[in-house]
């Protein structure tokens, strides 16, 4: 069977393929934005669903999930300071600041339009250049996500500029948590205390969900609703977006697609990366975790990003980036459709199919987040004597839900509390999330590479990829560090004036 | 004060419904979960969602969820099974030789005979991989190269089916690896196509399709005889290695359920076993079906909970 | 409290940590002294050099700022105690009910009073609930150890 470009076109645009790209796309947006809910449990769901469909139909209304579900994330993140996806913790940073100042409504805008240029891009990537990527994301072995790991903790320096030193504690405790569970290397049990919930190591999810949304929810207790109360409804409802995003949206873009190329990393990982890029190229650096469109752009411009990505190594090597991806492996096996070249060969009208239609799901959430944006930033002026139980209700359902454990519940709401002190105290919580992300990775990579050099560092460095890692993580470092001895100097300076006087 | 009470009372009578609805008197009148000890959208997961499925044929009035409790290698998800409310409504996926390497570990709060043991569903045989232009070709060439320096071999965790083999196959050939454990057989398949480490021991359904298109190549498959799957493999026996290595998946609830629910469900699941569209979509998904009844099951269980043990104790992890 | 106070608090917590963390790794296996035994180490002094270095900054600075973790303290408390009593409600009597007394309880003790609103907007939410995870996805709510 040859590729037929026609034909695959008259078929994806058939009335049940179509509709089978929107209800995906929109059912994404609603799994992707409740907390608990993930693309994963949607997809899996739908493969035995699928086996009666045709493989086009079916793979159509899982990619739109994915798609879907990616950007949904974003709404609740931006809205509440809850995550409906773990990638889009990277998004409340400065879109929740944004909703506090009356711009809700621009915030979701610039967000749909990060994430549909995102989303469109690494779909083009994967349509045109799949094969190279691919195998360029197989040069990555363990000591190369180790350093990709570091790149990754490169943005707790940036993540808090203005106290580098307990951003930095911050960041540790994160790895520090991340230890818990088991050992990789020897597969003991470590710091577990014979919770079996814990033998996995620390849920990020439910943590996640307690640092960033219920910890806002106390604090909520002290004010009547999100916004002050100065802002009319008109101007959250119809501001315009802001203008010089595209050259945030486009370095996330092309952060998120190259991170989500690469199996084991994930589109939370892509949208902290993008949102520390961005933030080295703003020229309103200290107005990054205050309230920042640049951010919000980034961090999702980057985990759209992500979807294509993450389908590259999916769909030529059977390697699956992430759980949707994986979930995503099972509906293709499910039609007889195995990863490899013979996907894009002799059931390249399938293939096809499903690429293309991945475009159409961007074009779909980006036609419904556009209209519902102004109907959704109303939610920053419900009176918090409703908000605060509703909100707390889907974050301990969502803590529960993702791994059906009611410990889970516990493990949030003392992470709240934790969130709470470290956040009162100029600690940063988004410096721990990192941590909790980025310790596995770098630990297994740093461990699985010593294991290959029995013992010897020099793996490190054998590379040419890791060459180019370094100088990046030197990138990333350089300019927080020479900003902090330049504001020393000033102030050293200033406080020399002052005791001359 | 009052209106809180109205309120109460107003909430109560809203769920009162909820609560009293489905206390009935014929098995299967409530919702029946399969407990999946791995994450959604694995092949256990998939195994177990086709089964809902297909079952739903043969039992038009039941309703089954699956539910995932994934991680620490299925141990959660053992205990859960073990730990449910001996109802009937409460079954689950087990898979090994994980449930019995629990037992052995001394980690895990059942045993085999925590369990009613409905039938083995899917084998999934281990296989040994290496990089598609390594120079290894048979296990013998793995013996010699590995005598020769340290060889870096991928394992998906310790005292996972992968492990076991690896250790297996160190004692047979007299050799050592440096052994390199991975979370999820993802990075396994990533380190074997991107040639980082030697060799990998794993299981076929993982690897058949790339060692079909040449990106990678499987020297040996752990079993006595050929797979059906795909023939051209040859076994560890035919090499002259007592190498053997099968995960099996099969399901299993409470030892102390109703003689009659027990039954039932034995015979649900001979019926999905011999099902037409349960066998195609798993060989679609490149899974093996090897229906094994629960008497034959607990067998080969006992024996293999026996062997791992002798591992063990050796070796222990 | 003020920011000092605080500080040395977490700080000295961290500390103490640190030393756990350090000397823990001597009982990890053999298997692991170099690989992941080393990268917990190295954890552990960062941990303990960075709080040291934060401690002695706070020693030469003079930073009387107080920190408030509430601006509500009555909302502030109840919300912490409704939240703890939801958990365990949830462990005993499913999801469905706990969250039927959460939802109007909580919203009634923040300050909204209107009845008509708070049965609504529970009702609405449990149903919202109940349709699209139970009904549409049939992903399991909690269960409770009485009711099921």
């Amino acid at each position: 069977m040859e590729l037929d470009i026609i034909s695959v076109l008259i078929t994806l645009f058939k009335f049940k393929n179509l509709l089978a790209v929107f209800l995906g796309t929109l059912s994404g947006i609603v799994v992707g934005g409740i907390p608990g809910l993930t693309a994963t449990m949607a997809v899996a769901l739908l493969i035995p669903v699928t086996f009666s469909l045709s493989p086009v139909t079916g793979l159509i209304l899982m990619g739109g999930v994915y798609c879907g579900a990616m950007y949904g994330g974003s709404i609740p993140a931006i809205l509440l300071r809850t995550p409906g996806t773990p990638a889009a913790a990277a998004t409340a940073l400065d879109g929740y600041p944004l909703s506090q100042q009356g711009h809700g409504g621009m915030a979701l805008k610039v967000s749909v339009v990060a994430s549909f240029t995102g989303g469109i891009f690494s779909a083009f990537l994967l349509l045109l250049v799949a094969q190279p990527l691919a195998a360029v994301s197989l040069k990555f072995g363990p000591a190369e996500y180790f350093l990709l790991a570091i790149m990754g903790l490169a943005g707790i320096v940036s993540l808090a500029e203005d106290d580098v030193i307990k951003g930095l504690i911050s960041g540790v405790f994160g790895l520090v948590i991340a230890v818990v569970g088991t050992d990789i290397i020897s597969g003991q049990l470590r710091y577990t205390m014979g919770i079996p919930d814990l033998y996995e190591g620390v849920s990020f999810m439910p943590a996640l969900i307690g640092m960033f949304s219920i910890t806002q929810m106390l604090e909520l207790t002290g004010f009547n609703r999100i916004v002050s109360e100065k802002v009319d409804l008109k101007s959250i409802k119809h501001e315009k977006m802001p203008k010089g995003m595209w050259k945030f949206i486009g370095v996330g873009t092309l952060s998120g697609t190259v991170v989500g190329v690469l199996p084991g990393e994930g589109a939370t990982i892509a949208a902290f990366v993008s949102y520390n890029f961005a933030k080295q190229m703003s020229k309103f650096k200290e107005r990054f975790g205050k309230g920042n469109p640049e951010g919000v752009a980034a961090a999702e411009a980057g985990n759209n990003g992500c979807v294509g990505g993450s389908l590259i190594p999916l769909l030529t090597l059977g390697i699956p980036g992430n759980s949707v991806a994986a979930a995503l492996l099972g509906g293709l096996m499910i039609h007889g459709l195995i990863p490899g070249p013979e996907l894009f060969t002799y059931h390249a009208n399938i293939t096809y199919g499903f690429i293309l239609s991945l475009f159409l799901a961007n074009i779909i959430f980006l036609a419904i987040g556009t209209f519902f944006a102004p109907y959704f930033s109303r939610i920053s002026l419900t009176p918090t004597g409703i908000l605060i139980p509703a909100v707390s209700m889907f974050a301990i359902v969502g803590a529960y839900a993702m791994n059906n454990s009611v410990f889970d519940i516990w493990l949030m709401l003392v992470f709240a509390l934790i969130g709470l002190v470290l956040s009162k105290t100029g600690f940063s919580t988004s410096a721990v999330v990192l941590g909790m992300i980025l310790g596995p990775i770098a630990e297994n990579g740093f461990a699985q590479a010593l294991t290959i050099s029995d013992g010897s560092g020099i793996i490190f460095f054998n590379e040419p990829i890791d060459w180019i890692l370094w100088v990046l993580i030197l990138g990333l470092l350089a300019p927080p560090f020479i900003n902090m001895v330049k504001r020393n100097i000033k102030k050293k300076k200033t406080d020399l004036i002052y005791s001359d006087n | 004060m009052k209106k809180t009470i109205i309120l109460l009372v107003l909430i109560t009578v809203m769920i009162l419904p909820v609560v009293a609805e489905g206390k009935a008197e014929t098995y299967p009148s409530e919702t029946i979960s399969i407990i999946v000890p791995s994450k959604a959208g694995g092949s256990t997961d998939g195994t177990a969602r086709q089964f809902a499925l297909v079952a739903q044929k043969y039992w038009e009035d039941a309703n089954f969820i699956v539910v995932n409790k994934g991680g620490s290698g299925g141990l959660k998800g053992f205990d859960e099974i073990a730990r449910a409310k001996a109802d009937g409504y409460t079954i689950g996926m087990v898979f090994t030789p994980q449930l019995v390497a629990h037992v052995v570990s001394g980690r895990a709060h059942y045993d085999l005979d925590s369990f009613h043991i409905v039938g083995n569903i899917v084998e999934d045989p281990g296989i040994v991989v290496v990089p598609a232009d390594s120079k290894i070709n048979n296990l013998d060439d793995l013996k010699k190269a590995a005598k020769e320096s340290k060889l870096v071999a991928a394992v998906n965790g310790i005292g996972s089916d992968d492990f076991l083999a690896a250790k297996d196959f160190e004692k047979i050939a007299g050799v050592e690896f440096s052994l390199m454990p991975t979370a999820g057989s993802t990075e396994q398949k990533t380190a074997i196509l991107g040639a980082h480490v030697d060799v990998a021991f794993m299981n076929l359904s993982q690897m058949l399709a790339n060692h079909r298109n040449g990106k990678a190549k499987i020297i040996t498959i752990c079993t006595e005889e050929r797979s059906g799957i795909e023939n051209s493999i040859p076994t560890s026996k035919e090499q002259g290695y007592a190498l053997y290595m099968t995960a099996t998946r099969g399901m299993v609830f409470q030892a102390d359920v109703a003689p009659e629910i027990k039954s039932a469900l034995d015979s649900l699941l001979a019926k999905v076993l011999a099902d037409k569209d349960f066998q195609d979509a798993m060989e679609k998904m490149l899974i093996v079906a090897a229906p094994m009844p629960g008497n034959e099951y607990r067998d080969y269980l006992t024996k293999l909970q026996a062997q791992t043990q002798e591992v063990y104790d050796v070796n222990p992890w | 409290m003020t920011r000092k106070m605080t500080d040395y608090i977490i700080l000295i917590f961290c500390v103490i940590l640190a030393v756990l963390l350090h000397r823990s790794t001597a009982n990890y296996a053999e298997i692991s002294q170099n690989s992941t035994g080393e990268y917990v180490r190295f954890l552990a002094l960062s941990l303990g050099l960075l709080s040291a270095i934060q401690i002695f900054i706070n020693f030469k600075k003079n930073d009387n700022t107080t920190v408030e973790f509430y601006r509500d303290k009555k909302r502030f408390f109840t919300l912490i105690i409704l939240l703890v009593i939801y958990g365990l409600l949830i462990s005993f009597f499913g999801f469905i009910i706990s969250t039927a007394l959460f939802l109007p309880l909580t919203m009634y003790l923040m300050g909204h009073r209107e009845i008509k609103v708070i049965v609504l907007s529970s009702g609405g939410l449990l149903l919202f609930l109940q349709v699209l995870f139970v009904t549409i996805l049939q992903v399991p709510l909690p269960k409770g150890i009485i009711f099921g």
